[in-house]
Formats: structure tokens, C-alpha cells, sequence
């Protein structure tokens, strides 16, 4: 097995990250790295702050202390420029596709491109696209195997078929990184085990890394070789998958798992 | 017949409470110092209806024999209702998404924004019409600029309301990729709001034309002008013909519009 090159700086990199909502200390202090190539997937009960953790890593929800580094280049905090050249390396597929309902898939396809380009929608607007960007979109289609959906809606489509152009999208935008909030948590068993086949060997045919929250522990050790644990807003499991054992997935989800149930650190410590 | 119930009846009605009582002797106070200050009388009504009866009857038939002048200035008309709405509807763009919670850069400008809506939602047309035609005098230029005002504040605020209500995924998705402010805007709050704009804005075009009529009243240009001129020279023949072709017209384009809407949702 190749091991993940030690000199090399990992491609996304947390460092004691900590989020708070108002009195609610959701993120305690989490610290990971994300090698280049590396597809770990991130598991914790609801309310552990995995959703949390990965919008902070690219900016939707802001840290309070700790920051985030992609590439070697810090971009907590960093000006909007900044940060927005680090959101085109981040790829980002949502529990609920998070298509735009009145576009054609191939419009949303090409949406992909838009941080890319200098003119922003104007550039990507099937109007006033470029023929290749037009024609790479199809080619993303084809990839997730949509070609012939490309003039569908998405309210045309299966809500498998709706994740695999989000998946198409991500494809269009290049990422290094792919960033997958719960991507089948809203598809049934089949759809979402087909959705993780194709998402798992995009991410391997291009060499991207990918950080993938789900809550199906049996897919997880399927397809992660690495899973990170959450329990509480703190990381309390980071392991190579074949060596976890089951009744560590388990306690992830037993006991004092929420972050709005457990004891802040003030108190544990009283 | 069954035994009566050993419980006590609820109440026919709940007893109103303090306030409610207060409101409601206001309202009645108000309504009876309303008519008094109308001077109603049953010696009035009978002499207004005999008026009214001499109106229909000098109106009837209508004179269309100025239909050349009357067709003018209803296309006039029609001229200062699409043009005044759709500068009102672009501008009504920028506003609304300065105004919108969602696409509002800051506090203190969506503050602004909306407060500019509201002025222009609160003075009525007529007097817009009455400011305008101080200010560049009369003619359709003073009713378009009405039209103008009266437009953004109804379709501004309906733009924004809009915009408020786009669901957040798509907008977060693009955002996720990178993309500028303006972009997300015109990439997924745009394009989720695009059906329910068209409908606001041919709703405001019906609004409008009907306004534009009784603009010319105040001088404003339009056919509002030759009705008014009609009623003062006595010219009812006259005057109900131009009342049908308003009626016509707006019928008219009420109905197209309301097929487009049903089209678009």
C-alpha cells in the first residue's frame, strides 16, 4: 500500500477548529489532515457537528478560533478573494443536490465553471458559454451516465439521477478537493449505493481527495479506507478503516453524542 | 325528548375583550360622523339620481365622432402604462435585491432600500402625477415619471418579498463553487424568482394602465385629459365613449395578461 508522503503538506489541513452558535459551542477544538488522493469518510450522530465542520472548511460558516488550510495556504479569514479561490478547489456535493429547479441539468453542469471564470454567470449562461465549456459539461453528463438527461429539469429527474449531475457539476468545477455532506442521506438504498460507487470512482479515475459524511457504518468501512469519528463537536476516532472495530463505529452513536446534550469542557471539568 | 344536560352550556359567544369593545364604539363613532360629514339626505339621493338619470340619458348614445382624437389619446395612454412600468420593474430590480434580507450587502442599506420603497409606495399616483407635473411640466413625461414611482413601490417590494422566499440551496451551491455575489444572484435567485416577477409585472401593467387614465385628469397626459375636457363642456355623449374604450381596453388587456400568467405558473 502507498503510504501518503510525509515531507508533502497534506492538501486540506484543520487545525483546532471551534464554532460557536451563540451559547452553543458546536465544534471543540477539531484538528485533521486530508492528504492528496485520500477519501476518509466522516461519521458522528446527528447533532455532532459534522455538517458544521465541513462548511467551515470552506468558508459557509464562520470559525471563532483555529483555522483552515488548504494547500498550505491559510484561508480562514483570508479576503474574499482569497477565499474564493480556494472554494474553486473545493468541490462540494449537498445532501439535497441543490440544483437550480428552473435550469436544465447541462445549465447546472456548466454552473460548475462559474467561479472559474471572469465574467462569473455571464461566462457560464448557456447563452453566452464558450462551445468548450458547453461541450465539457456534456462530457461530465456523460460521465455520471446523464447525456441524455441534458435538457431534463431537475424536477424531471430521480433524486439519484438529481445527485449525479450535482456530482456532474462538481466534476465541471475541478476541484482537488471533494467535500460530501451526506450525499445519499436523501436517496433510497439502491440510488444511494450507486450514487457512492460513482462519486467513490470519480474521485479515484481524477486522484481527488474526499472527506464524505455518512450514516450507513457498513458503507462506510466499504468505501472509506480512512474514518474519521465525531462525537459531541470533538474528533474521538481517526483510524484506517480494516482495523476499526464495529463497536467503535457503534459507540459514536451512544451516550452524550449532540453537542447541544454534552458538557461544555467548563463543566466536565467541574 | 332526552334529559337535559347536568352541565352548564358553554356561552353562545365569547364576551369581547376592553380593547375590542373600545375599537369597535370607534369605528361606530367614526362610521356615524362619516356619513353626518356626507350630508346624506334622502332629498339628495332623489335629485342625484334624477341627475344621474339625465347623465345616462345625454350619454347615451356615445359620440364616436372624434375617434381619431379618442384613439390617440388612449394609445397615449397605453404609451405612459408600458414605458413607466418598465422602467419601474428594471429599477425595482436593483432596488428589491438591495432591500431582499438574502442579497442585501448590509443592515444599513437594505434599511435605506426599503424605506425608498415605502415613500414610493405610499404617495399615491395622483399626487406623484401632481408632483411630476410641477416638475417638467404637462404631458405624458409627468405621467410616465408617476407611473415610474408608483410601479417600484408596489413591485420593488413584491421583487424582494420574492427573493427572500428562494430556497437557500442552489444560491449555497454556487457560492460553493466560487462564484461572485452577482453571479449566485443571477445564477439561482433569478432564475427561482423569474415566474412569480413576470406575474408581479403584468399585474402592475394592468395597475398601471387604469392609473395612467385618471392621471390625465390632473393634466398628465392621456386620455384622462380628453374625459376630463369632456365632462367639463358638458359632452356626455362624448365623454361615454371615451369611458368605453377605457373599459375595452383594460378588459382587454387584463384578459391577455392574465392568460400569459397562466401560462408562465
Amino acid at each position: 500500500m502507498r503510504m501518503p508522503d510525509a515531507a508533502k503538506p497534506p492538501v486540506l489541513r484543520a487545525h483546532e477548529i471551534h464554532v460557536r452558535f451563540g451559547a452553543l459551542h458546536v465544534l471543540r477544538g477539531v484538528s485533521f489532515d486530508l492528504a492528496r488522493g485520500e477519501g476518509a469518510v466522516l461519521l458522528g450522530a446527528n447533532g455532532c457537528g459534522k455538517s458544521t465542520l465541513l462548511r467551515t472548511l470552506n468558508g459557509l460558516a464562520t470559525v471563532e478560533s483555529g483555522r483552515v488550510d488548504l494547500n498550505g495556504r491559510t484561508i480562514t479569514d483570508a479576503p474574499s478573494r482569497v477565499l474564493r479561490a480556494a472554494r474553486r478547489q473545493l468541490g462540494y456535493v449537498f445532501q439535497h443536490f441543490n440544483l437550480v429547479p428552473q435550469l436544465s441539468a447541462h445549465q447546472n453542469v456548466l454552473f460548475g465553471a462559474m467561479g472559474q471564470r471572469r465574467f462569473g454567470v455571464l461566462s457560464v449562461a448557456n447563452a453566452f458559454a464558450r462551445t468548450e465549456d458547453r461541450e465539457r459539461a456534456m462530457q461530465c453528463l456523460e460521465r455520471v451516465g446523464l447525456a441524455d438527461r441534458a435538457t431534463h429539469r431537475p424536477a424531471e429527474l430521480s433524486g439519484g439521477q438529481q445527485q449525479r449531475v450535482a456530482i456532474a457539476r462538481m466534476l465541471m468545477q475541478a476541484p482537488q478537493v471533494v467535500i460530501a455532506d451526506e450525499p445519499i442521506a436523501s436517496l433510497d438504498p439502491k440510488a444511494g449505493r450507486e450514487v457512492l460507487e460513482l462519486l467513490w470512482r470519480i474521485v479515484e479515475e481524477e486522484g481527488l481527495s474526499l472527506l464524505c459524511t455518512l450514516h450507513q457504518l457498513d458503507l462506510a468501512q466499504e468505501f472509506g479506507k480512512r474514518i474519521i469519528g465525531m462525537k459531541a463537536g470533538r474528533v474521538v476516532l481517526d483510524a484506517a478503516s480494516p482495523g476499526i472495530d464495529r463497536a467503535d463505529l457503534d459507540a459514536l452513536y451512544q451516550g452524550a453524542v449532540r453537542v447541544d446534550a454534552a458538557p461544555t469542557p467548563q463543566e466536565a471539568a467541574a | 325528548m332526552s334529559a337535559p344536560s347536568r352541565h352548564s352550556l358553554p356561552p353562545r359567544m365569547r364576551m369581547p375583550s376592553a380593547l375590542a369593545w373600545v375599537l369597535m364604539v370607534t369605528f361606530a363613532a367614526f362610521f356615524l360622523q362619516g356619513l353626518y360629514g356626507a350630508e346624506v339626505s334622502v332629498d339628495r339621493l332623489l335629485r342625484g339620481a334624477t341627475n344621474f338619470v339625465r347623465f345616462v340619458s345625454l350619454a347615451i348614445p356615445p359620440d364616436f365622432a372624434r375617434w381619431e382624437t379618442i384613439g390617440w389619446a388612449m394609445l397615449e395612454t397605453l404609451n405612459i402604462a408600458v414605458v413607466g412600468v418598465t422602467f419601474g420593474c428594471l429599477l425595482s430590480i436593483p432596488l428589491a435585491l438591495l432591500a431582499a434580507r438574502n442579497t442585501a450587502p448590509n443592515g444599513v442599506i437594505r434599511f435605506v432600500a426599503r424605506q425608498l420603497i415605502a415613500i414610493a409606495r405610499t404617495i399615491p399616483d395622483l399626487i406623484w402625477a401632481l408632483i411630476f407635473v410641477v416638475a417638467v411640466g404637462l404631458g405624458p413625461l409627468a405621467g410616465i415619471l408617476a407611473i415610474i414611482m408608483d410601479t417600484v413601490g408596489f413591485v420593488a417590494r413584491f421583487y424582494s418579498e420574492r427573493f427572500e422566499e428562494v430556497q437557500k440551496g442552489p444560491a449555497e451551491a454556487l457560492t460553493s463553487t466560487g462564484a461572485g455575489r452577482l453571479s449566485v444572484i443571477a445564477g439561482a435567485i433569478l432564475p427561482e424568482s423569474f415566474a412569480s416577477m413576470t406575474a408581479t409585472s403584468l399585474y402592475s401593467v394592468e395597475k398601471a394602465i387604469r392609473s395612467a387614465v385618471t392621471l390625465g385628469l390632473v393634466g398628465a397626459g392621456g386620455i384622462g385629459v380628453e374625459l376630463s375636457t369632456a365632462m367639463r363642456l358638458f359632452q356626455y355623449d362624448q365623454a361615454a365613449a371615451i369611458i368605453l374604450v377605457v373599459l375595452v381596453a383594460v378588459i382587454g388587456f387584463e384578459q391577455l395578461s392574465s392568460s400569459i400568467r397562466k401560462r408562465i405558473i
